[in-house]
């Protein structure tokens, strides 16, 4: 189960809305290099990680990504807050307002929605954790070309942070693929899939 | 960073950004001896960053309000969801 602090994982105050800055940066809500996407995945294939210390690093890394997540949804909210449909309407952000108005939805930055075919729970640690190290670089890289296009100083702060986030987990998890494979044989690591074969074949 | 003043004196702002430092300190320690779990040095840092973080939210709620939907302490009254949330620049 879950427990929740009513605290962002770093401070987010931004005193200037500005929609257009909005409609870019909830592609990290609900985009394909997200983070629904990310804690969905890690969440979801924790399940069948036969290895429990790579279970629990992908509960306490999928815990940190819905962290994040409200720390976007945080930020796409300061950024519409109190706006008119004519400001809204001025900034490109009348697609999104026709349906949600000011609220939160996960969609991308192209406008589209959020789809659990985004991640991968493949049932094969080692499938999983090379996608998890991939998707760890390509939010980094949403990130880095959201800090291209992002001048307001309360609004690339947190950015920064969740980017150095990714590189963190990307290590992590690359330690964790370690792990894997160091119970496995280094001939061929393909062998047979640790999370499947020693349950079901034998 | 400056040292911090005891968290029974500091500020409601300060003690807020304490509990952020502390807590964010216990979490990245804690994914790092997810892959680490024999390090004993990473151990001892994770288990002082996390004898503070206790305490400094313990303060923060005995002074100020929740942070959590069920604290160590009795509450005097319930402003759990009546005090602004986080996104709202509660604190």
């Amino acid at each position: 189960m879950w427990n929740y602090e009513k605290r962002l994982q770093y401070p987010i105050s931004i005193s200037t809305p500005n929609a257009k800055l909005a409609s870019y940066i909830i592609s990290q809500y609900g985009g394909p290099d997200g983070e629904l996407s990310a804690s969905m995945r890690y969440l979801s294939q924790r399940f069948s990680a036969a290895n429990p210390r790579v279970a629990g690093l992908l509960t306490d890394i999928g815990t940190e990504e819905l962290a994040h997540l409200e720390m976007i949804g945080a930020i796409v909210r300061q950024l519409t807050k109190g706006l008119s449909a004519q400001e809204l309407e001025k900034a490109g952000f009348a697609p999104y307002y026709i349906d949600h108005t000011a609220g939160v939805w996960p969609q991308a930055a192209g406008g589209i929605p959020f789809n659990a075919c985004e991640f991968q729970s493949s049932g094969d640690a080692i499938a999983d954790l090379v996608e998890d190290l991939a998707a760890e670089q390509k939010a980094r890289k949403t990130y880095d070309n959201i800090l291209r296009v992002v001048k307001d100083p309360e609004v690339a702060d947190p950015i920064r942070f969740l980017r150095e986030r990714e590189i963190v987990h990307f290590q992590r998890f690359g330690e964790a693929l370690r792990m894997v494979q160091e119970e496995l044989d280094s001939r061929n690591f393909y062998a047979f899939n640790p999370d499947f074969d020693c349950f079901n074949n034998k | 960073m400056n040292k911090p003043n005891r968290p029974q004196q500091m500020t409601r702002n300060e003690l807020f950004n304490w509990v952020s430092m502390l807590g964010f300190c216990a979490f990245d320690m804690a994914l790092y001896l997810d892959t680490h779990p024999d390090d004993e040095e990473a151990l001892n840092y994770f288990n002082q960053c996390n004898e503070l973080y206790r305490s400094a939210k313990d303060t923060y709620e005995e002074q100020f309000g929740s942070l959590r939907m069920i604290p160590n302490q009795p509450l005097d009254s319930w402003d759990w969801n009546t005090a602004p949330m986080p996104w709202e620049g509660g604190r």
